[in-house]
């Protein structure tokens, strides 16, 4: 039980295997039988976490999340697996949603001793959730309410700190602030607070943890490299500018050290498109304290080709800080963009042409258009971004 | 008067209000505040042997309280578990209050079952609600229906209500254009669904609007209902590639207002597009 998986136990019909046109109870019946055979399987599910997979080309935007967070909770069964860890972190950091933050919170119960850094995402992402809290239930895909006992998004942060105990006292000054005040929650929610801090507290006692507890790998940078990718780059993919300027990839990509943000304005969630505008325009303030203005790109691409009109472009910048000029500029590719998708391995699926679920999204490209770097899943640090770029010059 | 004075009037009115009224208020922030009384509401919605009318009652009140009450933001998830189980309530009245308490929540496993049932081919009176009231609660959250499903009910709805609803929320997408100017088109349509479209339309395909909008003109003049909406519609196209086909349906637009049976609707949109609206023609 919990550990990572060192094998992999495929079903004869795996994920692979599902598109959009599989049945929601086909996909639940594969998380499910999982769910009865747990050891080892925690690898299978993996791919059902990525906003990218085909399965959910077509659904709605709320079974997207349903199903991502079904599959994430089951990660508690069969052991969390570092692949699944930047899945988990992104929830965290980036979700508003209850389901997905209760799950990321189960799912952390499958690891021995995750990072007290881990666990201290955890109790921030509590405030994610706090004011849209809602009754969780993940005994099956789908439950019958009311239900009679039910935990909460909240509660699930609770009792996943309360799990690891020992692993989570750092973080219990805070935990104790929070209980300071016991009309800030429910009866049971309150309830498991102080359970959570009892455990805590009662395992942790005067232990002083040793490093190496900590066996799970940190989120690692993803590093791509497209020079086997047929095509790239698409130099004659046509893009249009936020002032209606048409032109082609090769006209603005290729020639200086440029990052490429994606995002769409309709985007809901606040810790996504739009903090990824906002940390352009401090990637941007990071080039000119540097000195490399003229020297660099800085642009952002929409998802969303139908809806980010040039005017929409300009607006969603201005208001977010995102200077233009010739170097510094937003673009929706006119056409191809599916293309664009399958080359950069973008992780954004679509229902018609809406985005229902996308992850968060930058790449470095050099002078001669290659991806040298790419941010994906949580935000980049503007200053990390920039030496990157530095580094191209 | 000044602002202020203007508050510090009204203020004084509602401090010297009636003492019935007074009362009123002090119990609605009494419920508001209360944990107790509040867990007594959703006590009553939990529990089988109350009335589907009481259970409505306690609806009522949790809405009431609901957007000034700290005790039901910290119980929201036992209100939204009482809530869903009434979603299927047999008791319409019952069923349409949590329904659309869930639903201005955006409550996802309402908007599963609603979406599931605007999807699906069963009988309106089978469903939880009325395709077109199920749409406006979705309307809540704009991902909440895929643009493939309104499209189905737009063109083959099951009622107006519900065609009027779907065209409301459909996306101005140019891929749906040609669906939306058929329908503007079918004098069979209701002119409530139609005389949405020429907004909708003129912006995401201005070209294929321009066409239909001009032919519809040549062919049932400045007295039809639709006439004055079409006209409006020309009045929102700014496309540079448009300008040309705008002149000519201007032109047409023009001949058209100078009849004597040209309705006042007519002459009002006709002059909002040939003379910005501020120099009517004399």
């Amino acid at each position: 039980m919990h550990e990572i998986p060192t094998n992999t136990t495929r079903n004869a019909t795996g994920s692979g295997d599902f598109n959009e046109q599989t049945p929601v109870s086909a996909i639940v019946e594969f998380v499910d039988e999982i769910k009865e055979h747990p050891t080892g399987r925690g690898v299978d599910l993996v791919p059902l976490l990525s906003e990218g997979h085909p399965l959910y080309s077509e659904r709605p935007a709320n079974e997207v999340v349903k199903l991502r967070a079904y599959a994430m909770a089951t990660l508690e069964r069969t052991g969390l697996p570092d692949d699944a860890m930047p899945y988990v972190r992104e929830s965290l950091e980036s979700s508003f949603n209850p389901y997905s933050v209760a799950a990321a919170a189960r799912a952390i119960r499958g690891t021995r001793h995750p990072e007290p850094e881990l666990l201290e995402l955890l109790l921030k992402s509590m405030f994610h959730v706090w004011q849209s809290d809602r009754p969780i239930n993940f005994t099956s895909y789908r439950v019958e309410w009311p239900q009679i006992n039910f935990s909460t998004s909240v509660t699930e942060i609770f009792q996943t700190l309360a799990h690891f105990g020992n692993d989570a006292r750092d973080l219990l000054p805070a935990l104790r602030l929070l209980a300071s005040d016991p009309n800030k929650f429910s009866d049971a929610t309150y309830a498991c607070l102080t359970s959570c801090i009892a455990a805590i507290h009662q395992q942790s006692g005067n232990n002083s943890l040793d490093e190496k507890d900590f066996t799970v790998s940190t989120v690692q940078e993803h590093t791509q490299h497209h020079s086997t990718v047929k095509h790239w780059p698409p130099w004659n993919l046509s893009l249009e500018d936020q002032d209606g300027a048409k032109l082609q990839w090769g006209d603005f990509f290729g020639h200086k050290p440029s990052v490429i943000g994606f995002f769409y304005t309709r985007c809901g969630n606040p810790n996504k498109c739009t903090r990824t505008i906002f940390n352009l325009a401090r990637i941007q303030e990071e080039v000119e304290r540097r000195g490399l203005t003229g020297r660099v790109r800085v642009s952002a691409v929409s998802y969303d080709v139908q809806f980010d009109t040039p005017a929409a472009l300009r607006s969603y910048g201005d208001a977010r800080n995102f200077h233009f000029n010739n170097d510094y500029r937003m673009f929706r590719v006119s056409s191809g963009f599916e293309q664009l998708v399958e080359q950069m391995e973008l992780e954004v699926s679509f229902v018609g042409k809406q985005v229902s679920s996308h992850r968060i999204e930058l790449f470095v490209l050099d002078r001669s258009g290659e991806i040298v770097q790419s941010f994906v899943r949580l935000q980049s640090e503007p200053e990390i971004v920039a030496d990157a770029l530095a580094s191209l010059i | 008067m000044s602002i202020t004075e203007y508050r510090d009037r009204i203020l004084e009115r509602l401090q010297t209000s009636s003492s019935g009224i007074a009362r009123e208020a002090d119990d609605w922030l009494e419920l508001a505040h209360s944990k107790a009384k509040i867990g007594e509401l959703i006590w009553i919605l939990n529990d089988n042997g109350t009335s589907a009318d009481e259970k409505t009652r306690a609806i009522v009140m949790m809405n009431t309280v609901r957007n000034f009450s700290p005790v039901m933001r910290k119980l929201q998830p036992e209100i939204i578990n009482a809530l869903r189980g009434q979603i299927e309530a047999p008791n319409v009245g019952l069923r349409r209050s949590a329904i659309s308490t869930l639903a201005a929540m955006k409550d996802e496993m309402v908007q599963e079952l609603l979406l599931e049932d605007i999807s699906s081919d069963k009988p309106e009176e089978e469903k939880l609600l009325p395709t077109a009231s199920a749409l406006a609660m979705l309307a809540r959250d704009e991902k909440a229906v895929p643009s493939s499903v309104l499209r189905k009910i737009m063109m083959s709805p099951p009622n107006e209500e519900s065609q009027i609803a779907a065209i409301r929320q459909m996306p101005s997408d140019p891929d749906v254009c040609e669906d939306l100017l058929s329908l503007m088109k079918d004098e069979n349509v209701p002119l409530a669904a139609r005389e949405m479209i020429p907004g909708m339309v003129s912006e995401a395909d201005p070209l294929a609007f321009l066409n239909a909008a001009t032919e519809m003109l040549n062919d049932s003049g400045e007295e039809s209902e639709l006439a004055p909406w079409l006209v409006k519609g020309m009045s929102h196209i700014s496309a540079p590639e448009a300008a040309e086909a705008v002149d000519s349906a201007k032109k047409l637009v023009s001949k058209l207002r100078k009849r004597k049976k040209a309705p006042a609707s007519f002459k009002s949109a006709a002059s909002a597009l040939l003379d910005n609206g501020n120099k009517p023609e004399q």
